[in-house]
């Protein structure tokens, strides 16, 4: 699914003395099937892009157009419905909309919320477990009898389990332990490959934006001042620092590599890339040393 | 949640924002008693004159203020039916059944409406201009004497200030548990009672598990420090009593006066 945002603005609490400008005009496409990583810092406008992706507020002018729905200010909250339905969002720390008697009972919910008969859901509900590697044992269990990083996984799949389109990740590691970290990234890298998930990637880790997203949106005050590809995004090490953004590890490693001498190619901003450029620069013979 | 208006602090710098916190308590709790006082058209005509001088004085909009009346709107239309109803006694202009629009009916509803009116007023006045943690100091002060009962008073205002400190905080979290919910498909806004009362339970119990969390590592955090109340512990926020207080305590005894000269007067 396609989300294209047309001279979007939002305002919270407009006409109050709280009024308060959270986007200013935005425009950008997001594509079907692509994986687009939004970055800026705290207070950049970020969460209410997500909020209106999800169609769980409306903008104040302009309108975002999903496939066959067009969202604007005077939107019904059926076609809202609508939207959710094939939008699911992971908010930061899910493990907090978890509610139910069990784990399982507790990924059924969005389903059941969608219409879907219990035995549909019951069965939506095991897939989406079973995609997000929690084993079966746990699946009566208590959901706040588990670990945080198990927690987290019956969240994921409390959305996965309405098969969503597009799929919404805001800051999905955040608080987990490296190796629980990097096995989530992977997870969400497997679902954009075998199920064609659109995946929006809300991130301050720049390494994970460089690695997996094909498309960057950095916004700054409420306003895009970027849209292009991590390559663009990440090699420019000056406007990054402008903007008061993190370079990625290994772009800042590369740059040490070629300082010392290395023939890298300036086109690398992910690991990938890097072991093989000095694979390549090192069968060479290298002029280092 | 955005309507609340009753309990925000709107900031600014007028006269009253920056009158101290125990005056406006205690000015705003006579107030009320001072309604009473009042018994003819004269003495409601003054305490509008009051009301209005110390709606305008905080320059704060009108609109918030009117905005902040909506919740309490049925509960004064259901009192001002009552009295315009079922009042015994006067002269008779209509009746109907048990019904009977008398002209004392008639007048004690305007009363009861000025009443309400002036009593809302007061206390948006309060609330708006007034910071909840400043509030809480006015109260453990003015609840100091209590202590030589053996009366908590340290610990009370500490509990009133943890739970007005986490109300925003405790709204951030519904907010974002019911946007996960709804991005689940719950509807919070359609449906029956019944469906609507179900969809509160997948709030409350994520809010309910947050904040008894959150409750326990405040404790843990607390007494980690060794924190204790009371005894030669210095405020952060030190409250001082200037000459304005005094003044705005003195206007407020000149309408007591006026109030009881309409008593004799009419």
């Amino acid at each position: 699914m396609a989300i294209e945002f047309k001279n979007v603005s939002y305002v919270y609490q407009p006409g109050t003395p709280f009024a308060n400008n959270a986007l200013t005009d935005l425009n950008f496409k997001i594509q079907p099937n692509s994986y687009t990583a939004l970055i800026g810092h705290t207070g950049s406008g970020k969460s209410t892009i997500l909020q209106l992706l999800d169609g769980l507020i409306k903008p104040t002018t302009g309108q975002i157009i999903f496939d066959d729905h067009v969202v604007d200010n005077k939107t019904s909250q059926k076609i809202l419905a609508k939207v959710r339905q094939h939008v699911g969002i992971v908010f930061q720390f899910p493990e907090s909309q978890l509610f139910e008697q069990t784990v399982l009972k507790d990924v059924m919910f969005g389903p059941l919320n969608f219409g879907k008969n219990p035995q549909e859901a019951q069965e939506l509900a095991q897939k989406a477990l079973r995609l997000v590697n929690l084993p079966e044992e746990h699946w009566q269990k208590s959901p706040f009898d588990l670990s945080g990083g198990q927690m987290r996984r019956v969240a994921i799949a409390g959305v996965l389990a309405i098969e969503p389109q597009v799929l919404i990740l805001d800051e999905p590691t955040a608080g987990l332990d490296p190796v629980g970290r990097k096995e989530m990234m992977a997870m969400f890298a497997e679902l954009h490959a075998t199920k064609n998930l659109t995946i929006i990637l809300v991130t301050h880790q720049m390494e994970d934006a460089a690695e997996y997203a094909d498309d960057v949106l950095v916004m700054a005050n409420g306003q895009l001042v970027k849209h292009a590809t991590p390559m663009e995004v990440f090699a420019d090490i000056t406007w990054l620092q402008a903007q008061q953004l993190d370079v990625p590890h290994t772009v800042l490693f590369k740059n040490k590599l070629s300082a010392q001498g290395f023939d890298l190619s300036a086109n690398i901003i992910n690991v990938e890339q890097l072991a093989l450029a000095l694979q390549r620069s090192l069968k060479k013979g290298g002029n280092h040393e | 949640m955005s309507n609340m208006i009753i309990g925000r602090y709107v900031p600014g710098n007028s006269i009253i924002h920056r009158l101290d916190p125990r005056a406006k308590l205690i000015l705003s709790v006579s107030f009320i008693i001072l309604i009473f006082l009042a018994n003819n058209w004269l003495g409601y005509l003054i305490l509008g004159l009051f009301t209005l001088l110390a709606v305008a004085s905080t320059k704060i909009s009108l609109a918030i203020y009117l905005k902040g009346l909506k919740p309490v709107l049925w509960l004064i239309v259901f009192t001002i039916v009552l009295q315009l109803f079922f009042s015994p006694s006067g002269h008779v202009y209509w009746a109907f059944g048990p019904f009977t629009v008398t002209n004392t009916g008639i007048i004690n509803a305007v009363y009861v409406f000025l009443r309400f009116l002036f009593i809302i007023l007061m206390s948006t006045v309060l609330t708006l201009t007034t910071q909840p943690l400043a509030l809480a100091d006015a109260l453990e002060y003015l609840m100091k004497p209590l202590l030589k009962i053996k009366f908590p008073v340290y610990e009370l205002s500490l509990m009133l200030a943890i739970a007005l400190r986490f109300v925003p905080t405790l709204m951030d979290e519904t907010v974002k548990v019911m946007n996960a919910q709804r991005a689940r498909g719950v509807d919070f806004a359609n449906g029956s009672i019944v469906k609507r009362s179900k969809a509160i339970v997948p709030i409350l119990i994520p809010l309910f598990v947050g904040a008894i969390q959150r409750a326990i590592d405040l404790g843990d955090a607390m007494e980690a420090r060794g924190y204790q109340g009371g005894e030669n512990r210095t405020k952060f926020r030190v409250l001082a009593w200037q000459r304005r207080d005094s003044l705005a305590v003195l206007v407020f005894m000149c309408v007591l006066v006026i109030l009881v000269g309409t008593r004799f007067l009419m």
